[in-house]
């Protein structure tokens, strides 16, 4: 018995009405809203040398927030990757000290950030413990471990004049203009987001974060999946922290942490751009040039430092809360079902 | 569409009224100018075909939807319905086809949840179990421990606390989408006397199901949407050939006999061997399983909710620890991915957890096991292949909207159904587990997929079906093993199985004792099982 033409409309697209998609732009209008509100403020707001100072700002973060896109997508969350980041400048920065050779320094450095990727891997895919807290158990460790390693937490300074070129370039070189860092945020930025939305393995991590029993059944290495995304995580982390040590010629203890709560708060900015929440590189970018602008806007505009936690904590919440004002006006009502937030739920059994 | 008039309560005035209900997805216009209603006492039917907006509608009822235009008139008053609060503040419940059960409470908070037994503060955990274990006997015949967690249920049981959970809240409407789906015949008979319960006592119920059979039996008129508007009510007992006339009205034209069954049989190479499980064992659910399944043929397993049956389907694929050996064409599985290398194919019970990617295209849901076929070097996914990949699969299947870019958890029941199950055609698979294969799916779509089905199988294919359908059972299968409390109880060959067979031993007559359950062998074998 073969179907009538009479049933629905085959290959017709539904065209997206505005309701629907509003909410999602509310992100890149908020950015674009801070853009215009500075440039009228502060006249040097829009001029290309302060944005490429910005974007110079801004890498690592881009970088930190990269890969916590990673983590997010395959279900989980990191809050260790502060912990990479201060390793890895931490052993970078002694190598040099030490009189290394650049290169030498550079993959000590990611090593030890990998490590940590590796070990949250371990607690998270092996032991299967849940991974806000198997990360947050990382992060206490890792911070006890820097202060452990520097003496009782006394920053390592290099000397200017000794650093090699090679080293240096890492954080303070150019490339046709721009600066390495910058250069180095958009690659990273853009091999992840092909990773993830253009490969087999994005695909197979993705529904592996949003449906772990459905990724099981096909076939697929639940556990390997999950461990990558740590270990990418926390490798893109020690290259953040790689290059701020040579930008700041210096390790600084605890410095990565900062970077931690930024990043989520960007990743979950960017996941509203996504009618199922759900996280991706670009939308991250859009968060993380939401913190930054504002964050230079305010330095121009003269206002205190201090300012600054509240600005980003309302953009986040301007952003969260009008996306689900307008997600509740939309005529539909359903939602898709919420964000797993465990990286490997057991399968009952 | 006021056919009001020769409805059995038109006398009355209806409990339930929904008039001019239109509603649209973006430019998907998937309910036009409905109109449904519903007399005190009675059992109402809705039928369509898969997409044709049953649950929309319902939907709209529970406030889940808000309609784009309509109005509902209940107990005779105009009213406005934006949450499921305020449907159930009304008095309707319902049972969604997608179940939405918090996997983290146990059964006997389920059974209350948001109750106001709740709210007098604490309640003694072990007078709530007693109590929940007494109500589900009570209201649908399930003993299950009320201390378990709902997410270890199968997804029958599951089904069977929910309607219980409604039953409980003393509805004044009841809306059951699809409830049979998961359930086996006598669960089924069970269901039907509580319908008839509450229909004694004056509560309506609307019944959605693709089981036109079971509508004959506990439902007197029936509504059928075809394409998102009303096609017509059909008095079921008004004329013999009345299921024939609903099957008319849903899909638009006469229907010859729709014939699930194949016409040659099968021959299976004897020599070969697909599948073997040897003494499977899976502590409280089965024991000491063993079978075969050859190239070639169709197993059928079929049991009640506790028989082991949905454990089954999970351990053979790996998805679930167990004794003893399970191995596809001779290579051990003991894991789900040893189990789809080795060319399984496993379409699970759990459609919505386990089976469809519901914020995933169709493209990708049906891409997944076979995305070797369309990964270029370096791991890119070529889309246009994977593509070509879906759309041959969406023609094959016939599922609707036939676009590859749609996302998968807006697709009506059936149409995700189809989805799980194209997938792993795509992947060419050459063994297939498939755990209640049609559930929801509409009959002209089931023939579609039994078609499929025996295309493989004749090709060398072979299938392990896990099924509470009796009639797909005795259709579909060459030889059916009957389960019942966690052992094969029968092995019954093609030619001898008849559902009313079937239905005797898997309530567990034959077996030495239950034929009586009162006679002492009987307690010989609760001793055994205790
Ligand atoms: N949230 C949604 N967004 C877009 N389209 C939707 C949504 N929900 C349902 N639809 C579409 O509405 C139509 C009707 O779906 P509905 O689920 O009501 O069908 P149904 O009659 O219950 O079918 P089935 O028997 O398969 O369960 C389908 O074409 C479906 O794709
Ligand atoms: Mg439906």
């Amino acid at each position: 018995m073969t179907a009538t033409a009479t049933r629905n409309r085959p290959g017709l697209r539904p065209a997206p009405r505005a309701a629907d998609i509003l909410p999602r732009l509310i992100a890149p209008l908020v950015l674009a809203a801070i853009m215009l509100a500075f440039s009228v403020l502060t006249p040097t707001f829009l001029t290309g040398d302060n944005l490429l100072a910005v974007l110079n700002q801004t890498a690592i973060l881009a970088l930190v927030a990269a890969g916590m896109t990673v983590v997010v997508r395959s279900g989980g969350i990191d809050l260790s990757v502060g912990v990479a980041l201060d390793l890895a400048a931490l052993a970078a920065a002694a190598a040099i000290a030490e009189r290394y050779v650049p290169w030498v320094a550079v993959v000590v450095g990611l090593a030890f950030g990998l490590a940590v990727g590796l070990v949250n891997a371990f607690l998270i895919v092996v032991l299967r413990i849940p991974p806000f807290l198997a990360t947050l158990s990382v992060w206490f460790i890792g911070t006890s471990v820097q202060q452990l390693l520097t003496g009782g937490g006394a920053p390592i300074y290099l000397v200017r004049s000794q650093v090699p070129e090679g080293f240096a370039l890492w954080g303070n070189g150019y490339l046709l203009g721009v600066p390495f860092p910058v250069v180095a945020a958009v690659l990273v930025a853009g091999v992840v987001y092909l990773a993830l939305d253009g490969t087999r393995w994005g695909r197979e991590l993705t529904v592996t974060g949003e449906q772990p029993g459905a990724s099981r059944i096909s076939g697929k290495r639940v556990g390997a999946l999950g461990a990558s995304a740590y270990v990418l995580a926390a490798g893109v982390a020690a290259l953040a922290g790689v290059v701020l040590a040579s930008r700041t010629y210096a390790f600084i203890p605890a410095s990565g942490q900062l970077y931690v709560m930024d990043a989520i708060g960007a990743v979950f900015i960017g996941a509203t751009l996504s009618k199922y929440g759900r996280v991706s590189v670009p939308g991250t970018m859009v968060g993380v040039l939401i913190f930054a602008l504002l964050a230079n806007g305010m330095n121009l505009a003269g206002l205190s430092f201090f300012w600054q936690g509240l600005a980003r904590g309302l953009a986040l919440l301007l952003v969260l809360l009008l996306g689900v004002v307008l997600a509740r006006q939309r005529t539909s009502r359903v939602r898709p079902p919420a964000t797993a937030t465990t990286a490997v739920p057991a399968r009952k059994g | 569409m006021s056919s009001a008039s020769d409805t059995p309560g038109a006398a009355s005035a209806p409990l339930l009224s929904m008039r001019g209900i239109n509603k649209a997805f973006g430019a998907a216009q998937v309910l036009t100018d409905v109109h449904f209603e519903v007399h005190a006492g009675e059992v109402r039917g809705l039928v369509g075909e898969n997409g044709a907006g049953k649950s929309t509608l319902i939907k709209i009822l529970t406030g889940l939807y808000q309609a784009d235009s309509g109005t509902i008139e209940f107990g005779g008053a105009k009213v406005s319905i934006t949450s499921p609060a305020d449907a159930e503040r009304l008095g309707i419940h319902v049972i969604h086809q997608d179940r939405h059960l918090a996997g983290r409470l146990t059964v006997a908070e389920q059974l209350y949840l948001g109750r106001s037994e709740g709210r007098y503060g604490w309640v003694s955990r072990r007078q709530l179990n007693r109590r929940a274990a007494a109500d589900l006997e009570r209201t649908v015949g399930l003993r299950v421990a009320p201390d378990l967690l709902v997410d270890e249920l199968t997804v029958a049981e599951q089904q069977l606390v929910q309607i219980a959970r409604a039953v409980l809240a003393g509805p004044k409407l009841l809306v059951l989408d699809e409830p049979t789906a998961p359930l086996a015949s006598a669960e089924v008979a069970q269901l039907f006397a509580t319908i008839r319960t509450l229909q004694a006592a004056g509560v309506p119920v609307v019944y959605i199901s693709h089981y036109l059979q079971e509508l004959r039996q506990i439902s007197g008129t029936v509504t059928v949407l075809r394409n998102g508007a009303n096609a017509g009510e059909v008095d079921l007992a008004g004329r013999d050939d009345a299921l024939e006339q609903v099957v008319e009205l849903m899909v638009g034209r006469e229907v010859e006999e729709f014939d699930r069954t194949r016409t040659a049989a099968r021959t299976p190479d004897p020599a070969g061997e697909a599948l073997s499980v040897m003494s499977l064992t899976v502590p409280g659910a089965l024991r000491d399983v063993s079978f075969t399944v050859r190239p070639g043929e169709v197993v059928g397993v079929t049991g009640l909710v506790g028989s082991g049956v949905d454990e089954l389907a999970d351990a053979v694929t790996g998805n679930r620890r167990h004794g003893g050996r399970v191995s596809l064409g001779g290579r051990p599985v003991r894991s789900p991915r040893a189990f789809v290398k080795a060319s399984g194919a496993y379409v699970p019970a759990d459609r919505r957890r386990d089976g469809a990617l519901v914020r995933n295209t169709i493209q990708e849901n049906i891409s997944l096991v076979a995305l070797d076929k369309v990964t270029a070097w370096g791991g890119l996914i070529r889309r246009r292949a994977e593509k070509a990949l879906a759309q041959a699969q969406i023609s094959r299947l016939d599922i609707r909207p036939a676009r590859p870019q749609a996302v998968v958890g807006q697709l009506s029941g059936g149409n995700q159904q189809k989805t799980v199950l194209a997938r792993w055609l795509a992947a060419e698979s050459k063994f297939l587990v498939l755990d209640q294969p049609t559930s929801g799916v509409d009959v002209g779509s089931r023939a579609q997929i039994y078609a499929r089905i025996n295309d493989l199988v004749d090709a060398g294919a072979a299938a392990l079906l896990v099924t509470v359908d009796l009639e797909e059972l005795v259709g579909l299968a060459d030889r059916i093993l009957v389960f019942f409390r966690g052992e094969i109880v029968a092995e019954l060959r093609r030619g001898e199985a008849t559902t009313d067979r079937i239905l005797a031993l898997a309530s567990g007559a034959g077996q030495a004792g239950y034929a009586d359950a009162s006679g002492s062998a009987g307690a010989d074998t609760e001793l055994e099982f205790a």
